[in-house]
């Protein structure tokens, strides 16, 4: 099915609005979606395929919605001016987020040493790069989609040992 | 593809295990899918985090299986089909040859009536049974190397296996009572040792529980020894339970076993001093003082080590960075790794 940049965004701009809705409430929600995807808009209109702009707009909507959480639980941050638009170089590493990622690290290390045989070799193998079909020669499964299915109960097994979710909530 | 089966798909999104096509379809049905939509957009901070080849690396490594140990690889070769044929075929050959060879057992010594008087001597006697032949301490020799640790346990004293096994053969023929006495004596000194192996391995683990837990977490962080200098004046290694005289030279000596900010203080009553900061690297010998020694009036001080990584850094910073903006703690808030404290004593 062939999509033009118009529909993708209009279906985007639903999907990512329902997602905030769920995430940070409806009156954050839709200044959230407007802002991503004014930077889609700006940013990355010489992209029209569903394969780039979807992944795009998780990325813009991960930063939006962490930045969003951060900014709520400062006190008396939530009405002061923006410094987004002051474009201040920031040349010293994120502690904060440099800390995020090494939380997550430990955590799916920790979820991922409880897992057992088939899902610690299937996951072992996906970091290693190999495709599924790689990995379905690799453990002699029948068919692709035995790989998928495994896959698909091993990813949820993972989630599960993290609590049900990958990042931790705040 | 319908969504079930685009959703089969999700696992490969944030590890990049999707083919081009594979990856488009997943896509396409997120637009049609709320839900799929949703999951992808969760899993978006594990996918950055495994775009990092480094972090994949390790993640990876993590899942490495673990190098089979001598016994599990001879367990593994043993319990296959053929290995255990042979090994049965082995114990059935060598049992026969055992109960072909056996000579007769010496039915006659627990059927020979033996005086009274001799009987009571003998078991007069039971507190101090003569010592084996020449022959069998050699033999006894030989399985003490096999057996080393039950023998070691059996020759401590005060513990009933700590005496030679009777002579039941060797030994002239006895009454019925006697051998009735020696082999109640063998079980108890087979029980003595099993209890003696039992409290030893209980008296193991209590003391495996009781040892500080920052100690064993500090160890693979790093390690540390006291040093005194001898009359020669080289700094040799003490124990660490030492006591030292007033004005001896001691020093601190650590060897560093990641990366990470390593930090020694010196506490003495209610003053502390700060020893020792500074970023060290895997392998680093480090000795505090650099030169000299370590203050050594007569007293008790307490050194405390503590080697901070890069999580502890950065949990530190960014804490610090909330608590300036009046804000929570970092989620994961936790101390980090508990410091070592070296305890010295100094006497007059």
């Amino acid at each position: 099915m062939t999509h033009t940049r118009e529909q993708i965004l209009v279906t985007l701009r639903e999907r990512i609005l329902a997602y905030a809705t769920s995430r940070i409430g409806r009156d954050q929600a839709e200044d959230l979606t407007q802002e991503t995807l004014l930077v889609l808009e700006e940013k990355y209109s010489h992209l029209d395929a569903v394969a780039d702009l979807v992944p795009l707009s998780f990325q813009i909507l991960r930063f939006k919605i962490a930045d969003y959480q951060r900014r709520g639980v400062r006190r008396g941050e939530f009405h002061s001016v923006s410094t987004d638009g002051l474009h201040i170089a920031d040349t010293s590493v994120d502690a904060h987020t440099l800390l995020e990622r090494k939380e997550l690290e430990d955590r799916l290390r920790t979820a991922m040493a409880k897992l057992e045989g088939r899902c610690r070799e299937i996951f072992r193998l996906k970091l290693e790069g190999r495709s599924f079909r790689e990995i379905q020669s690799e453990l002699g499964a029948e068919s692709i989609n035995t790989v998928y299915t495994w896959d698909l109960r091993c990813r949820k097994r993972l989630l599960d040992l993290m609590g049900g979710s990958w990042e931790s909530r705040p | 593809m319908n969504i079930p089966e685009a959703e089969k798909l999700l696992g490969g999104y944030a590890t990049g295990t999707l083919t081009e096509a594979e990856r488009a379809t997943l896509l396409e049905a997120s637009l049609r899918n709320q839900a799929l939509f949703e999951a992808l957009a969760d899993e978006e901070a594990l996918r950055e985090l495994l775009a990092d080849p480094a972090t994949r690396r390790r993640l990876a490594a993590s899942l490495a299986p673990a190098p089979k140990s001598l016994l599990d690889r001879l367990a593994a070769t043993f319990w296959r089909p053929l290995p255990m044929a042979s090994a049965a075929a082995l114990a059935a050959v060598a049992i026969a040859v055992v109960l072909v060879q056996r000579p007769n057992p010496p039915v006659e010594m627990a059927k020979a009536p033996s005086p009274p008087p001799a009987q009571s001597q003998m078991i007069r006697s039971k507190e101090e049974v003569p010592p084996p032949p020449a022959a069998e301490k050699q033999q006894a020799k030989s399985v003490s190397h096999t057996y080393g640790l039950v023998l070691r346990d059996a020759k401590k004293p005060n513990q009933p296996a700590a005496e030679p096994p009777p002579p039941a053969f060797a030994a002239p023929p006895a009454s019925p009572v006697v051998v009735g006495a020696l082999a109640e004596r063998q079980d108890a000194g087979k029980l003595a040792v099993a209890e003696s192996l039992v409290k030893e391995k209980r008296a193991a683990a209590a003391e495996a529980d009781e040892a500080p837990r920052a100690r064993e977490e500090a160890a693979v962080r790093f390690q540390w020894e006291i040093q005194r200098q001898d009359t020669a004046g080289v700094f040799r290694t003490v124990p660490n339970t030492a006591a030292f005289r007033a004005g001896e030279a001691v020093r601190l000596a650590v060897e560093a076993r990641q990366a990470g900010q390593l930090v020694v203080i010196e506490q003495s009553g209610n003053t502390s001093r700060e020893l020792f900061t500074r970023q060290v690297q895997p392998g680093d010998h480090i000795l505090i003082p650099p030169a000299g020694s370590l203050l050594t009036a007569a007293g008790e001080r307490e050194l405390v080590v503590q080697l901070l990584d890069t999580t502890d850094q950065l949990r530190a910073k960014a804490n610090s960075a909330f608590r300036s903006q009046n804000m929570p703690m970092a989620r994961n808030s936790a101390e980090p790794v508990a410091p070592v404290r070296i305890r010295l004593r100094f006497v007059e």
